[in-house]
């Protein structure tokens, strides 16, 4: 009987849910490939989405504060070719590894979770914070309180700052995880806005945009303009149509030079300001170039394309110079600085263009070809450590150009 | 979840399936899925998009499967159990704050979500599975990476447990 139930239930629900989809088309899938494509030149931030959604305006940036001089972190190249493992394991703390964001290559933070993080409808969940500030080699259990139920995601701003988004509250810390205060989803603290922005604070949004959870009202207006969350208006708006929806982008170096693109049509247009938005200057529009990517320092700016015919575009002075080809299936691209290029490849993989030739990653060749339907999403960090996403895992290449350690951490 | 190797050697001698006519054959089946799991309407047929989005990306290898679909339906639900469904899903979420609220769906559609809802996930998957995607046991356990004892046990854990809400809200619905 409860079989039948069920059965009946099902099968009733497959044919009245079935009718209520509206598959959005092919033409459709098609152009978000256009625009992932166009994003991957850039780092992904979460604000990005969060103000833009899928198809729109995004801010995105070298997370964390600007670079602070360091010594480069002092492990040799990998050993004998071979990818060092981090397992990240927490004695007596519940549940597994769901959430893994490093700022840079010494620290980073991680989420534990007892339930599906993924899970708007988790209930009941043991929810654990933890903090690395060497590389992910030991880890400290930081003093976050009871979680609410709901998904739950991690937001890093740097080492010291860090929004939990769990269900309709942000958890925020502002000490390193010593402490933390909560605030609602539709009010976010000063932190939480600044961690959805660039490093300096700037957005691209509608003139009423209130905050992170303001989405809608972030986009209803007929023109955007580009903000700052927790600032007076800027003087100058950069000279172009920023439409919301429209394909455009912002982004800001090391250096703090702000770097805004806008596609229309087949044509990638940059608008860039090293005066943090009082002066803008529009570089010539290349035809073709689906994205932007800015190396750590600001130094080196490159336009990609990665479908065919894929190329890329150096900046050189004030205009784009044809550049080296990356490979046909290459799927995401970072400038690492000093004329290089980190290029991860759609089936796996991942390597360097350097002085013109593609140099691949032996040792990474297998790890990023382990499950078929993952892609590995390439990034480079404030302090020029790259970063690997590979479904649960996370990869570091720490080092200078091509020299790399690498660090799977899982 | 992870997805394991693909749902097939390519075919032989066999015409490649065209993409279009594969995604309205397709498209509805596997957002049904999607919703049932996640109870978000919006959310599956994004997740959904997205899956036909990656198999379009790679459309000249895998058209040469010998079931295609499987392919999709496996990195959709992937997409729906992934890490990378976080971002999405806050997103969404937010952008949702000051919208203005659509009309939910019917009442014997949330029965059975609000149903499936109360199940744990592992459950709630396995069910969804079999009863919509009518996979096998073996298939499952293939697909989600479990043992196939161990999906057994969530079918009839999450069998009994949804028999038992479907009843009661039907029966509540009598009485009202």
């Amino acid at each position: 009987m409860p079989d039948t139930v069920i059965e009946k239930s099902f099968a009733e629900f497959e044919v009245a849910a079935g009718a209520t989809f509206r598959p959005p088309g092919v033409a459709e899938a098609q152009r978000r490939i256009r625009v992932r494509r166009r994003r991957r030149g850039l780092l992904a931030g979460l604000l990005a989405l969060l103000l833009a959604g899928p198809a729109g305006t995004y801010a995105a940036a070298h997370r964390g504060d600007p670079p602070v001089p360091r010594p480069i972190p002092t492990v040799s190249p990998t050993p004998g070719g071979k990818v060092i493992e981090r397992k990240i394991a927490l004695p007596g703390v519940p549940g597994g590894l769901t959430g893994l964001q490093f700022v840079d290559s010494r620290t980073g933070w991680a989420l534990f979770d007892t339930c599906d993080s993924n899970d708007p409808m988790a209930r009941g969940c043991r929810r654990t914070v933890a903090r690395t500030t060497d590389g992910g080699t030991t880890w400290t259990v930081v003093a976050l309180p009871e979680a609410p139920d709901g998904a739950a995601y991690l937001l890093p701003r740097d080492g010291r700052t860090l929004t939990v988004v769990a269900g309709r509250r942000y958890l925020v810390t502002v000490d390193g995880g010593a402490t933390f205060s909560s605030s609602p989803l539709d009010s976010p603290s000063a932190a939480t806005r600044r961690a959805m922005a660039t490093p300096n604070g700037f957005v691209v949004a509608c003139p009423s945009f209130l905050g992170p959870g303001d989405g809608a009202r972030g986009k209803s207006c007929d023109r955007q303009q580009v903000l700052r969350v927790d600032d007076d208006p800027l003087p100058q708006q950069p000279p172009v149509t920023l439409r919301p929806g429209g394909e455009h982008a912002l982004m800001e170096g090391g250096d703090g030079r702000l770097w805004l693109t806008v596609t229309e049509g087949d044509r990638l247009t940059v608008v860039t300001s090293d005066d943090r938005g009082a002066t803008w200057r529009k570089l010539p529009a290349v035809v073709g170039a689906r994205s932007l990517t800015v190396s750590p320092d600001g130094m080196d700016a490159w336009l990609v394309r990665t479908d065919a015919p894929n190329g890329t575009w150096r900046l050189a002075g004030d205009r784009w110079q044809p550049g080296p080809g990356v490979p046909d299936e290459t799927y995401e691209v970072a400038a690492a600085g000093d004329g290089i290029l980190v290029v991860s490849s759609r089936y796996g993989g991942l390597g360097f263009v350097a002085d013109g030739r593609y140099v691949d990653v032996p040792e990474l060749r297998d790890a990023l070809r382990s499950n078929p339907d993952d892609q590995p999403a390439v990034a480079m960090l404030p302090d020029g450590t790259v970063q690997i996403r590979y479904g649960g895992t996370q990869f570091l290449g720490i080092g200078r150009g091509v020299e790399r350690t690498w660090i799977r951490l899982s | 979840m992870t997805v394991r190797q693909q749902t097939g050697p390519p075919r032989s001698g066999t015409a490649p399936v065209d993409f279009t006519e594969f995604y309205r054959a397709h498209f509805h089946r596997i957002a049904v899925q999607l919703y049932a799991y996640l109870g978000d309407h919006a959310e599956a047929q994004d997740l959904t998009q997205e899956a036909f989005c990656r198999a379009l990306e790679r459309w000249s290898r895998i058209s040469g499967y010998d079931d295609p679909s499987a392919f999709v339906r496996r990195v959709a639900w992937n997409l729906a159990t992934s890490r990378l469904r976080r971002m999405r899903t806050a997103v969404r979420h937010l952008a949702r704050q000051r919208e203005e609220h659509v009309p939910g769906p019917e009442p014997d559609r949330v029965a059975l979500i609000r149903a499936l809802a109360v199940l744990p996930a592992t459950q709630r998957r396995a069910i969804v599975l079999h009863h919509l995607a009518h996979l096998s046991v073996g298939e499952i356990a293939e697909q989600v990476g479990a043992a196939e004892g161990t999906v057994r046990s969530w079918l009839s854990r999450g069998r009994a447990a949804l028999a038992g809400q479907l009843t009661e809200t039907g029966s509540e619905a009598h009485r009202a």
